[in-house]
């Protein structure tokens, strides 16, 4: 027999399928499919991502320039801010705030730095608050300056029932005048202008404090709470810096009442207030309105729902802590500084928080401090020199190389994604959001006259928070209990700061930072299985 | 109930729909039973290689391409795949091509009748009393159709090898089948004898 032909013979009897055994059924197999696979959508994730990013950034920069217009319409109408900032230094800036002060001080604007120091020994006479009042408070001054007198009316007048809260009030004020200790010179410092403000203010409401009308405004009034100057509102971060004396000072119900006119009160600069604990019978105990929200929260029964909130709260949270190096491009806006062609290393702590959410994500949030190390140089012109033998001009300049060092402190929050490797590697990439404070800067800029300067911080800046975007890429080797991380972070600041150097001249700078980091990271709790 | 297309059920199996799968299941699984029992896959294992088998057809699922192969050439292929698999964890030697005693006893002058007809599970019982060496070669070969090239990266081994497995594979086969004819032949006879 032919192979092509016992081929042939068994190719034909193959051609039918066996018969199955009963067996074999699909009722007797176990397949136990996985569910579908779901496409991976990397790029619609990446772009709610950068959506969201770009979103938080844009909250967190309304909020930051609120804050800065505000503090800067402050600064311009505060003399005292400006005298305080430029007496020592610039006698041209102290001669415009005489200027502005005059037409309503009419000649009792006698300030000097001394007299700014004697400002701690709480002495200041009322006239001198009427003096540096500001222009638009012109129509009061008249009242201010008989403070003393409206004082003495408030000792003299009969002390009705209704009365009590603002007498009391005026009187603590005054007796903790007196009470101030050293300590607290310091911290209230700028609180002895609200104090006298406020005295002017009490003085103010002399004539309406018998109106009942008045006082029933003040309930409804009181739950929040505007720091104020002179009927000037303050934002309310300058207020928190006096803590509890700005409370009370500036939550006394003069400020709120409303006889002022020209009260210039923002809703959103309000806090929630304290109720008073010695608080008169007949004036009805304010309930604190905005306190609810989150105090409730903590307060809440362990059956409410706030209770799925802290079972949420026990999934594992990892804390990561790392230390790292970095170099810095600080992007000066002058023009004549240069930054070194090798950028110096700098160095960085972060401690930060994350928890998975589903799908590998990740969020993060924490601190971190960095201490940017940059070093510049400008060209030094020498000068022009002759060499008669050549007889060419030969001009000569010279590279002046400085170090700068910015210490920030910024609030991470961040999410992102994690990818594994391998059972032990891990890869994690991350967008922060950071605003960020300057704490201190040492070194040392041109000025207008393009001369060296030194940055004094004393003098103050403008300018003190950066919101920064941040992209980081970690890289993870899973032990035992806790995980080693290494990666690489990249820091674009969105915000240029403002560094106010001696002579008057601003230099802002925009970082940039690269940094890599090393650390570790410990999932707290018990993990699930 | 219309029977759905080969198409329809990889796209419906791709949602993850499990009865699509059955159906597509039950569609093929006669074919790869016999496929796997051809190449010597014992009763006792049958059901742990179908399943295997199945379930690496349902993760490849998403790899099948329509254009490339039909979708039963590409059942084939993994069926083979998988039951190849399984025979490297058996180490198999493919080199050792055995005595030469076994073929040395052919009757070349006889012949199977073209006609006979016979059962298709008695050739598959005669083929699987064959060296597992030699049937795994002789099935790529002959029934499934690979190249000797093919089989030879298949089961790691030269291409001369592949051709002496199928070689001594055929022969072995067709002396079986002789036997087994010749039994055959004999039975009849002494049946028409007791007759």
């Amino acid at each position: 027999m032919e192979p092509t032909n016992f081929d042939d013979f068994i190719k034909s009897n193959s051609k039918n399928d066996l018969p199955v055994p009963p067996e074999l059924n699909w009722e007797n197999m176990n397949f136990t499919l996985p569910p579908a696979k779901r496409k991976r959508r990397i790029l619609p994730w990446m772009l709610f991502l950068l959506i969201g990013s770009l979103g938080i950034g844009s909250v967190l920069w309304y909020v930051y320039q609120q804050d800065i217009n505000q503090s800067q319409s402050l600064s311009k109408n505060d003399p005292i801010g400006i005298q305080n900032q430029h007496s020592n230094s610039i006698p041209k800036k102290e001669d415009t705030f005489a200027d502005k002060a005059q037409p309503q001080a009419a000649g009792e604007n006698t300030i000097t730095p001394n007299k700014l120091r004697n400002q701690d020994t709480f002495n200041i006479e009322p006239l001198n608050s009427a003096a540096i009042a500001r222009p638009q408070d012109a129509g009061k001054q008249t009242v201010n300056r008989n403070n003393a007198t409206n004082q003495e009316k408030f000792k003299t007048e009969p002390i009705t029932r209704v009365d009590v809260a603002p007498r009391r009030d005026a009187g603590d004020n005054s007796v903790n005048r007196n009470k101030v200790t050293n300590q607290e010179k310091l911290k209230a410092e700028r609180l002895a202008r609200i104090d006298n403000v406020t005295l002017k203010d009490a003085g103010d409401n002399a004539d309406n404090r018998d109106n009942v009308t008045n006082q029933e405004k003040l309930k409804t009034e009181r739950p929040t709470r505007t720091a104020t100057e002179g009927g000037k509102s303050i934002p309310v971060n300058r207020a928190a810096k006096s803590n509890d004396i700005a409370y009370t000072k500036a939550a006394t119900p003069h400020q709120n009442a409303p006889s002022q006119p020209d009260s210039t009160e923002k809703p959103s600069q309000t806090r929630a207030k304290l109720p008073e604990p010695n608080a008169s019978p007949n004036v009805v105990p304010v309930t604190p309105v905005q306190s609810t929200s989150s105090e409730n929260k903590f307060a809440a029964s362990p059956n409410s729902p706030a209770d799925a909130n802290i079972k949420l709260l026990r999934k594992p949270v990892s804390l990561l802590v790392s230390i790292g190096i970095n170099k810095t491009q600080m992007n000066h806006n002058n023009a004549r500084l240069n930054n070194a062609v090798t950028p110096a290393w700098g160095n960085s702590f972060q401690v930060l928080l994350e928890r998975e959410l589903k799908n590998n994500w990740l969020f993060s949030i924490g601190l971190g401090y960095q201490r940017l190390h940059t070093t510049f140089y400008f060209e030094k012109d020498l000068g022009k020199f002759v060499n008669a033998a050549e007889l060419v001009v030969i001009r000569k300049t010279r590279q002046v190389f400085h170090n700068n060092y910015f210490d920030l402190i910024s609030l991470n929050i961040g999410v992102g994604k994690q990818f594994q490797f391998s059972p032990r590697w891990n890869g994690q990439v991350l967008m922060y959001v950071s605003p960020t404070r300057r704490l201190n800067y040492t070194g040392r800029s041109l000025d207008d006259s393009e001369s060296v300067v030194t940055y004094d911080p004393n003098l103050g800046s403008q300018k003190k928070w950066l919101l920064n975007a941040d992209a980081a890429f970690r890289l993870s080797y899973k032990l035992k209990k806790t995980d080693l991380i290494m990666g690489f972070n990249l820091s674009q600041s969105l915000t240029k700061s403002e560094l106010q150097s001696a002579g008057n001249s601003t230099t802002t700078v925009q970082p940039r930072v690269f940094g890599l980091n090393l650390g570790i990271r410990r999932t707290l709790g018990k993990q699930k299985k | 109930m219309v029977e759905s297309s080969d198409q329809q059920l990889i796209q419906e199996c791709l949602k993850g729909a499990q009865r699509s799968f059955k159906a597509l299941y039950e569609k093929y699984q006669a074919y790869v039973y016999t496929i796997c029992i051809r190449h010597g896959v014992s009763t006792i294992d049958i059901k742990d290689h179908l399943q295997v088998i199945f379930m690496e057809i349902f993760n490849s699922l998403s790899r099948y391409d329509a254009a490339k192969a039909a979708f039963k050439t590409w059942i084939t292929r993994i069926t083979i795949n998988q039951i190849l698999h399984q025979k490297r964890k058996k180490n198999i030697n493919y080199n050792n091509v055995g005595d030469s005693d076994d073929i040395s006893l052919i009757d070349n002058a006889f012949t199977i009748p073209m006609d006979w007809d016979i059962d298709q599970q008695e050739i598959y019982a005669l083929l699987n009393t064959m060296p597992v060496q030699y049937i795994t070669a002789f099935n790529l070969l002959i029934i499934d159709g690979y190249s000797h090239s093919e089989i030879s990266e298949l089961l790691n081994i030269p291409e001369s090898t592949s051709r002496v497995l199928v070689h001594r594979g055929r022969i072995w086969a067709m002396k079986q089948l002789r036997t087994h004819f010749k039994e055959m032949v004999a039975r009849f006879d002494n049946k028409n004898k007791i007759a």
